[in-house]
């Protein structure tokens, strides 16, 4: 008989393949572009860092924290600081940062989980909301408004001639399958069927010996070290950051808005949403005045018309394209059934 | 011997007393069965044993250990598992991912193989759970509780909204685990259900014990049948 | 310090009102229809901008905050018909925790859409209503503008007019039902077409009113409207949310204590005491202050 509980090795092996593929490719065109379009991939990765480990408490744990977008700042001014102010090479200060937001992501964790739902949502929202305001006062660390200059770029290593702007989105991919990787990992573990089990049904989690409170803290430390490693990167790459960039409209729903637009709880949306939501506007910056207008009627387009995702509407095409023409069932739907 | 001992436990919410100084002592290895109108207080009792409820007075001891009820995680970790109410599983995921749940906190998850064969589950083990029959909706409940080892294992209302053969297919399941070592305490409105599989009976009513004996010695007990039996065999009936 | 507390009470005031004049329309909103609406303050930021063309272009300033709440009122229409209802009817968006996700994501598209058709029609650059007045009250403890005194006398107003529509109307029961049990009030025949479009109707022009009266005191500029929809919902969590009594509760303390802060602290620490106080009542009382039971969702 299969074993049941044959999480699939196999299919560990065949996601880090994939994505290894995936990154192989990226990187070879990416070195035919020019200087705008290897930025526009450079940032498009970044984004897709943030939206996969971010899928990891939101799509998987079920958990929709807003404070993401200061996280993602703290791990860039932690970088800024450390290699402009301290002289740490990039290198350091890159784990320093993600362990740092990891440890501050705990904190906040173990704050806003004593509330639920849109509470959780509205807490989160407050605290990414202070944290960007303490961006702005602290400006004898941060710059201020008017930003944090000069940070160092990260060292080229001799044996990769590339052009700075290249390397950085090198790192930037190399990153992204990092963070997918562990990701994968992650939902894969003990750790992440318990996750699962606290956004389907808290009472019967603890029910079934489930340690919630563990299992929740892990993931919102999980997603809170990589938005730091992102952080961190963007800062080095950028060598300049601006409270602007970690705002809670600006970053804080993006990362929403690209987990849900590509696809909740599959790790590989999100990175489809963080290609068609942060890299195609930039790519097609015909009209700027309009770019932003076209990004919000695109955001109200997905939303609507692939509720569940892109990723939902890709596995369906693929399954019709294999033959298998079975929908997948509609969990309310069955959830409505189900009840006598 | 007795594995779980009730003393007096008592629970009020607000001015609702559910629970009036219950006391009783379940056996070790013996399927024991409660029973009792509704509102009598049988749910608030196993949520007080499992430790989803904190009772206002009284305690209990499991095997040789005093000092419970204990918070849910502690209890489940001493063996004490349970089911909710015509049982639960986790709707939105497939039969896989719900045995993987119950895998993480189960000190033996290679017995889940043997589970998935007697719950009749291997067919399905990919359906999403809210897509499946009634009746393996339920087995895959029972089998999600029993993947933790249970040394005593609370079941609420396994039987409800079943058909007469599936209720029979569940009693034989619970037979079996049960004849591997487990104890049982069963709460359940199906009567006939109950006095089938039960070695031992109690009867709650408005929160105290009014009889504990044997399943034949309580169908003959004429306030039993008062308060209880009775109507629900008119009701039964109909 | 202590005798400048009757000013600092007054501006607060005023400055509350016109947060709970904001909160009142989102928690209503959110209330009966269970729509996080993002958007908001663009019904805020519409109000000023509608407001300020038509007195620009010689219209009495009552007259055109008059005509912008009825304008707005009709795009608060609009953005539910095009932004929220598609996302309630789609298939594939029933399930609760997905659809609540879904109206946040599409109430942000519509607030990125109507900002920037705001930034197309009036560009970027800041400007200002010519006040409606300016007379000055002047009290032994305190001085109050007419106009601060306007905006606390039309959230009084608004309460009342709004406590009438939900209490001593058909409509207003019709609503209420709603917002007790969606599934029920269907049942019972009530029409949540009209709901919708009361309800929606109602919050926009809250927002509207409020956004027309702040502009004659603040600048005003398309992103205006982002600030105050983040601060109303705080205000709707500390009142509890789907309260009215909480959300003007919750916007005068949220007025106050700003208004505190930034005197007797320093300014850049404003905001930061609107969230420390959301933060501190969230983890003292998480279902808010006048909160009913816990909404877990």
């Amino acid at each position: 008989m299969m074993d049941p509980l044959a999480s699939s090795r196999h299919g560990f092996i065949r996601t880090v393949a994939a994505a290894s593929a995936m990154l192989v490719a990226a990187c070879a065109v990416s070195l035919q572009l020019n200087d705008y379009y290897l930025y526009v991939v450079t940032i498009g990765a970044i984004f897709a860092v943030l939206a996969v480990s971010f899928d990891v408490l939101l799509g998987y744990t079920g958990y929709l924290s807003l404070a993401h977008g200061a996280l993602y700042g703290l791990g860039a001014y932690i970088c800024a600081v450390l290699t402009a102010r301290h002289g740490l090479p990039f290198w350091a200060a890159l784990p320093v940062a993600g362990l740092a937001t990891g440890a501050a992501g705990a904190l906040v964790a173990l704050l806003s989980f004593r509330t639920r739902g849109l509470y959780f949502a509205v807490l989160t929202l407050g605290i990414g909301l202070v944290g960007h305001q303490l961006f702005l006062v602290f400006d004898q660390v941060t710059g201020g408004v008017g930003g944090f200059v000069g940070i160092p770029g990260p060292e080229q290593p001799a044996w990769l001639p590339v052009s700075p702007v290249a390397y950085a989105a090198l790192l930037a991919l190399a990153l992204l399958w990092v963070t997918f990787v562990a990701a994968s990992l992650f939902v894969r573990s003990k750790l992440g069927a318990a996750c699962l089990a606290v956004r389907e049904d808290i009472t019967l989690a603890r029910a079934l010996g489930i340690r919630v409170a563990a299992a929740r803290l892990s993931a919102f430390a999980f997603s809170a070290t990589f938005a730091g490693l992102a952080g961190a990167l963007f800062a080095a790459i950028s060598s300049f950051i601006a409270p602007e960039s970690f705002t809670v409209l600006g970053t804080g729903f993006q990362l929403v808005a690209l987990v849900v637009v590509g696809g909740m709880g599959t790790l590989w949306g999100p990175v489809v949403g963080a290609i068609l939501l942060t890299a195609l506007p930039e790519a097609l910056r015909v009209a700027s005045t309009y770019s932003l207008l076209a990004y919000g009627v695109l955001l109200l387009v997905c939303v609507i018309f692939a509720p569940k995702g892109i990723a939902s509407l890709i596995s369906a095409a693929v399954r019709r394209f294999r033959g298998k023409s079975k929908p997948a069932p509609d969990p309310a739907r069955l959830r409505r059934e189900a009840t006598p | 011997m007795s594995l779980l001992r009730i003393n007096g436990v008592e629970a009020r919410f607000g001015g609702v007393v559910a629970l009036a100084g219950v006391t009783l002592d379940i056996p070790e290895g013996v399927i024991f069965g409660l029973i009792g109108p509704n509102g009598a207080g049988k749910t608030t009792l196993i949520n007080v044993v499992s430790g989803l409820v904190k009772p206002t007075a009284g305690s209990i001891t499991f095997g040789a250990e005093a000092g419970g009820p204990w918070p849910i995680a502690s209890a489940v970790s001493r063996g004490i598992v349970r089911t909710f109410q015509q049982t639960r599983a986790f709707l939105g995921l497939t039969v896989r991912e719900n045995l993987r749940i119950a895998a993480v906190s189960s000190p033996d998850p290679a017995c889940i193989e043997e589970l998935v064969d007697a719950c009749g589950l291997a067919p399905v083990l990919d359906r999403v759970a809210g897509d499946l029959p009634y009746a393996t909706l339920r087995h895959l409940g029972i089998a999600l509780a029993l993947a933790l080892k249970p040394r005593l294992l609370l079941l609420d209302e396994p039987a409800v909204g079943l058909a007469e053969e599936e209720v029979e297919r569940l009693g034989a399941l619970v037979r079996r685990w049960h004849a591997g070592g487990i104890t049982v305490l069963l709460v359940e409105h199906n009567v006939r259900f109950l006095m089938e599989m039960s070695d031992r009976v109690a009867v709650l009513d408005r929160g105290a014990v009014l009889f504990v004996g044997t399943p034949a010695e309580c169908q003959d007990r004429q306030e039993v049948i008062d308060v209880y039996l009775g109507r629900r065999q008119a009701d039964a009936a109909d | 310090m202590l005798e400048l507390l009757p000013q600092q009470l007054a501006n607060g005031l005023a400055l509350g009102s016109t947060y709970a004049l904001v909160a009142m329309g989102l928690t209503l909103i959110f209330g009966v229809l269970l729509i996080p609406n993002f958007a908001h303050g663009e019904f805020y930021m519409l109000g000023a901008f509608i407001t300020y063309a038509l007195v620009a272009s010689g219209l009495n300033f009552w007259l055109a905050m008059a005509a912008a709440v009825v304008l707005v009122t009709g795009i608060g229409w609009i953005v539910d018909r095009v932004v929220f209802q598609p996302i309630g009817s789609a298939p594939g968006h029933s399930a609760a925790q997905g659809s609540g996700l879904s109206m946040m994501i599409s109430a942000l598209a519509g607030s990125i859409i109507l900002q920037q058709v705001a930034t197309i029609i009036w560009g970027t650059e800041a400007r200002t209503i010519p006040a409606p007045m300016t007379g000055v009250i002047q009290t032994p403890y305190f001085t109050i503008t007419a106009l601060q005194l306007t905006v606390i006398g039309t959230l009084t107003a608004a309460w009342i007019a709004v406590w009438l529509v939900l209490h001593r109307s058909r409509l207003g029961l019709a609503i209420r039902a709603t917002s007790q049990n969606r599934d029920a009030a269907l049942l019972m025949g009530i029409s949540m077409t009209q709901v919708r479009l009361a309800t929606f109707g109602i919050g926009a022009a809250l927002g509207a009113v409020a956004g027309a009266l702040l502009g004659a005191t603040f600048p005003i500029y398309p992103s205006m409207g982002v600030t105050p929809v983040l601060k109303a919902f705080v205000v709707l969590v500390i009142g509890g949310i789907g309260s009215l009594p909480g959300a003007i509760a919750g916007g005068l303390v949220l007025g106050m204590v700003e208004v505190m802060v930034a005197g007797y602290g320093a300014s850049q620490f404003q905001d930061i005491g609107t969230f420390v106080i959301l933060v501190a009542v969230l983890l003292i009382r998480p279902q808010g202050l006048f909160g009913r039971a816990q909404v877990e969702r």
